[in-house]
């Protein structure tokens, strides 16, 4: 008989990371997306690559850049080993590679939306007073919300599935680090073929619900 | 030295002074703005030339949206906005210049109230206080539309919306009002009526004000002072008074000036698309 707690833990564990991570990424791709929106010349060019890049290499790849970054030896891993911060092998280094794996998702979607927003606007704003701070926070992010929106529930929904550069940093504990992608693979694995097809399910739902609704409000006021 | 000597001058009698070069790379290859002329304290210039000669890139070096390559703008002897030689270049949120853009570019997600009191308002542009409140209200109270504060830019007309867009820039208390083509997203019955408000607006306030227009019947009515522009070169035509000369022969003066069909210019300079 399987138990309710086998669905519902990589459940929360899922939705604990997708949410964190599509946070983090909101904030770290907005503001990447606004410093080169409307930025020309090489240096841009190849910020914007690099950027962008998570979204064509392969998930193995990034996890292991990433154990290389934030490893136990890495650049970054040994001083947050320091501070006593372990990111291998836990729900936080879950976090970390979902971060990554999402971020060109609400990069792409806010440069393209805030190069929409009328420079004149912005324009006009300056010449009212505003410093470029506050037209940021009160043009160009409510005039851009629509797209950025939408990749932030795009984010969402692919962390909620991010699968290999997760394994490749926080492994696939049980109850620990073990999302819903994880989760499945390990149940189809051991033949537990009921375990699978109902985590499967409750994936597909989840994500269906998170594109339905950021449809919906998306749809919700618009001003011509 | 002699520029110098008239450049002391200006300086002594408190002139607007406005003397800007930038050159800018566009797709046809590179367009330079030349563009220096005085005016008298208060005074008012319409900036006439065909489309892409400069005019709206003289009214950004104003503003300081754009940065000129080198050159001055002073609004009189006390207020130096850009001086390359000294090193000044304030930025444009410190200007107090009152810019109406092409087509007024209000903000779309504010209501008229909220956008009339951008200018003094922080990080929350909705949340109006009592006494911006009544300061949006007075401005639009005074240019006739002060039923309209709850409305959305997308509710209201042409000519409403410049009100707004001409509230808004007065609210900031400007020290010059830079107005670009003010009249041409109008129908042609509303822009003559919205021309004579303006022209009695500017003489009440008595703000300097650069007007940019291709109307020659814009230049007819407000011009004490004309830039010709073409080709990014500007061309002061002091020869008018507005109110001994009858506007068609204005026009017609105007339309037939030398500068804007001599050929010398495009000698020098590339032309822009």
């Amino acid at each position: 008989m399987l138990e309710w707690s086998e669905i519902t833990v990589p459940l929360l564990l899922s939705l604990r990371v997708a949410a964190l991570a599509t946070a983090f990424s909101f904030v770290l791709g907005t503001g990447m997306a606004w410093f080169l929106a409307r930025r020309r010349g090489a240096l841009p060019a190849v910020i914007n690559a690099l950027c962008t890049l998570p979204l064509v290499l392969p998930p193995t790849v990034l996890g292991y850049y990433l154990i290389l970054v934030v490893g136990r030896r890495g650049v970054l891993g040994s001083a947050l080993g320091e501070l006593g911060i372990n990111l291998i092998f836990s729900w936080q280094g879950a976090v970390v590679a979902a971060t990554v794996v999402v971020f060109p998702l609400i990069y792409t979607s806010s440069r393209a939306a805030l190069e929409q927003v009328d420079k004149r606007l912005e324009d006009a704003a300056r010449t009212l007073g505003a410093s470029e701070w506050r037209i940021f926070l009160t043009l160009s992010l409510p005039l851009a919300w629509r797209g950025i929106f939408a990749g932030v529930m795009l984010a969402f929904a692919r962390g909620m599935g991010e699968f290999g550069a997760t394994l490749m940093i926080a492994g696939n504990i049980p109850n620990k680090t073990q999302t819903l992608a994880l989760a499945i693979y390990d149940a189809f694995q051991q033949g537990n073929d009921a375990r699978a097809t109902l985590l499967v399910l409750v994936t597909s739902a989840l994500c269906i619900a998170v594109l339905v609704s950021a449809e919906r409000i998306a749809a919700w006021r618009r001003w011509g | 030295m002699a520029a110098l000597g008239l450049a002391w001058l200006w300086y002594k009698e408190g002139l607007l002074y406005i003397d800007v070069h930038k050159t800018v790379g566009t797709g046809l290859g590179a367009f330079s703005l030349h563009s220096t002329f005085s005016l008298p304290e208060h005074g008012l210039a319409v900036l006439f030339g065909a489309s892409g000669s400069g005019k709206t890139l003289t009214l950004h070096c104003v503003a300081g949206l754009v940065q000129p390559d080198y050159g001055t703008v002073r609004l009189h002897a006390q207020r130096v906005l850009y001086d390359s030689a000294a090193g000044i270049a304030i930025p444009a949120r410190h200007r107090r210049v009152g810019y109406m853009a092409q087509e007024y570019a209000l903000f779309p997600h504010l209501t008229v109230e909220q956008n009339v009191a951008y200018g003094l308002t922080g990080l929350l542009p909705r949340c109006l206080n009592a006494e911006q409140r009544e300061k949006a209200q007075a401005l639009l109270s005074m240019l006739g539309i002060g039923q309209l504060a709850k409305r959305l830019p997308s509710q209201i007309s042409g000519g409403q919306k410049q009100r707004v867009a001409l509230a808004r820039a007065l609210c900031v208390q400007p020290e010059i009002l830079l107005l670009d083509e003010p009249f041409s997203a109008l129908d042609p019955l509303l822009r003559r009526r919205l021309r004579v408000e303006l022209g009695e607006l500017l003489e009440a306030l008595r703000l300097p004000c650069l007007i940019i227009s291709h109307d020659p019947d814009d230049v007819a009515y407000f011009a004490d002072n004309l830039i010709l522009y073409k080709q990014g070169q500007a061309h002061h035509w002091q020869a008018f008074d507005r109110h001994a000369v009858p506007a068609h022969e204005m026009t017609e003066a105007l339309l037939a000036a030398p500068f804007l069909h001599s050929e010398e210019v495009d000698a020098v300079e590339p032309a822009r698309g």
